[in-house]
């Protein structure tokens, strides 16, 4: 509530300039805990409208990853995995949210520009289109049109769900508003998305020292037999 | 309740999981072969990558098997001498089986691989227990089960003076097995030994179901040694394999390894409880008519005709 406080001070304050500048906004949080528990989280925007009944668009991207994509061809009569086609720089998560449908707010001639849209990220070719199906069929990849809720004409709220599977790294997101189809204001800020706890440990050993991992590992497995052993030695 | 899986990178239903290894472990309390061969394609069904759960399983393997080793090591049922021959040559087979798994999966064919592997040894061993078991099933007990224990267990005692002589047993590598009264060449329980390793490295299987048989028929042991010194191999064999899956290949995920321990090692003594109310031909009949399902399942995957028809592999850069 302080933040929204805030806001409101801000944009009371503000003077009301026509060009394109800093749009209100925060995020509830700037850090994503993925802990053993975890099954999705939450991420909310607020902010403040500069002008009155002008849309919001928020664009939210995960981080840059490299893709390997195979084609299934057949080979006597089973499907094998093709050649493979290597795509870098793929986003790994990606998601518009709008306050309105997106036709009705701008052209596509904006969204073009401002890079808003499934179909309008860089996947170029066969295994482009590959990315692109693999990441909506695993909801990676979402537009969330008319999600954005504007109370009073004056203050936002985007919330946008992260699914189980969501890659961890760093976040941004893209505010937009948007008036008669211009970007009157705008503005990038960024969330960190990263496991925590025992998972964040057990990660972290397993990539940075790999032999100490492998042996707790085992120690852990064994231990666990040989008191299982014991424990169930009268029902054997 | 969900629980995260920090290598896989995804979360799953807990008492999936632990539901999957208790009927794993029920199976082989309930037949004396483990159910790792049903769990890889379980979990493969879940949406797990195949790497992870070949190696994850590597591991658990040993803590599994390591509980039995113990039960039967305290009944006398291991021959140790056979048990390190075994070992040794599992070494090799499993270094051998976690490099071609990390070469696979370089050239992206492991789950492929995996695939075929699985439908070829679940095909065989459901048909030769489905043939085995089917036609003993309509037949009439001609002799009470405990009647045929006993008599078996005499025949046994009267040939232990004995030495079986077993494959090569009049070559220069023929070894004395003093435990099980055999006489052998070495290179054979070395050979099987290889292929155990291959088998836990390269499909996360203790491979009990094709040991167990080739230690009674190929190496002539006796058969209550049999499950006892594979299981003090498959203990050594799996250590080593989960060790290697995690430095070579890193896609070992112990969270995921001690939740199916936990479900497997609870499930063995309830298996082992019911075996004794359920008569054998039906037990190996019913699992037999379901190592074919889960064969013709997978079978299926790898012939109709795929949607989506591509393989994406999105990692995201450190």
């Amino acid at each position: 509530m302080r933040y929204v406080c805030a806001l409101i001070l801000l944009l009371v304050m503000a003077s009301p300039a026509l060009a394109e500048r800093e749009a209100l906004v925060d995020l509830a949080e700037d850090f994503v805990p993925v802990a053993q528990d975890f099954d999705g989280a939450r991420v909310t925007v607020f902010g403040a409208l500069q002008q009155p009944r002008s849309d919001i668009v928020a664009v939210f991207e995960g981080p840059k990853a490299r893709s390997l994509v195979r084609p299934k061809v057949r080979q006597l009569g089973i499907w094998i995995n093709g050649q493979p086609q290597e795509l870098d720089n793929v986003i790994s998560f990606y998601a518009v949210l709008t306050s309105r449908p997106l036709a009705q707010i701008g052209k596509d001639s904006l969204w073009a520009h401002l890079g808003v849209g499934i179909d309008r990220l860089d996947l170029p070719g066969q295994a482009g289109e590959g990315v692109r199906q693999d990441r909506i069929a695993k909801g990676l990849y979402t537009e969330q049109e008319g999600v954005i809720t504007i109370r009073d004409s004056k203050l936002f709220r985007a919330d946008i769900q992260l699914p189980p599977n969501v890659p961890v790294g760093l976040y941004t997101a893209r505010i937009f508003e948007i008036q008669k189809g211009k970007v009157i204001a705008s503005r990038i800020t960024h969330f960190t998305i990263a496991q925590v706890g025992v998972g964040g440990q057990v990660k972290k050993l397993a990539r940075t020292n790999p032999w100490s991992y492998a042996a707790l590992s085992l120690a852990l497995v064994l231990a666990v037999g040989s008191v299982s052993a014991y424990a169930f030695r009268r029902a054997c | 309740m969900d629980i995260y899986l920090p290598i896989a990178e995804m979360s799953v239903p807990v008492q999936h999981l632990i539901g999957a290894g208790l009927v794993v472990g029920l199976l082989s309390g309930l037949f004396g072969i483990g159910g790792g061969f049903l769990m890889t394609p379980f979990l493969a069904f879940m949406g797990l990558p195949a790497a992870v759960i070949v190696a994850s399983q590597a591991m658990q393997q040993a803590g599994t098997s390591l509980s039995g080793a113990l039960a039967q090591f305290k009944r006398r049922q291991v021959d140790l001498q056979m048990s390190f021959v075994l070992i040794v040559g599992s070494v090799v087979g499993t270094m051998a089986g976690v490099q071609l798994f990390v070469w696979l999966k370089q050239i992206g064919q492991i789950n492929l691989v995996i695939m075929i592997c699985y439908v070829s040894l679940l095909s065989i061993i459901g048909a030769l227990m489905f043939f085995e078991s089917a036609p003993r099933l309509f037949k009439k007990k001609t002799k009470d089960r405990r009647a045929q224990r006993t008599t078996s267990s005499r025949v046994a005692a009267a040939l232990q003076d004995e030495v079986t002589l077993g494959w090569g047993a009049d070559s220069v590598f023929a070894t004395e097995f003093k435990v099980s009264n055999l006489r052998v060449n070495m290179f054979v329980p070395l050979g099987l030994g290889v292929m155990a390793g291959l088998l836990v490295s390269l499909l996360g299987v203790g491979g009990g179901f094709v040991m167990v048989p080739a230690m009674i028929y190929v190496l002539k042991m006796p058969p209550r040694l049999v499950s006892g010194t594979s299981l003090v191999q498959i203990v050594f064999a799996s250590a080593i394999s989960g060790v290697m899956h995690c430095v070579l290949n890193g896609s070992v995920d112990v969270i995921l390894t001690l939740v199916m321990l936990l479900g497997s090692v609870m499930g063995v003594p309830l298996g082992a409880r019911f075996s004794y109310r359920l008569r054998p031909e039906i037990a190996r009949f019913l699992m037999a008519v379901l190592i074919l399902g889960v064969a013709a399942m997978l079978l299926r995957e790898l012939i109709v005709v795929p949607d989506p028809k591509f393989v994406v592999d999105i990692k995201v850069l450190p």
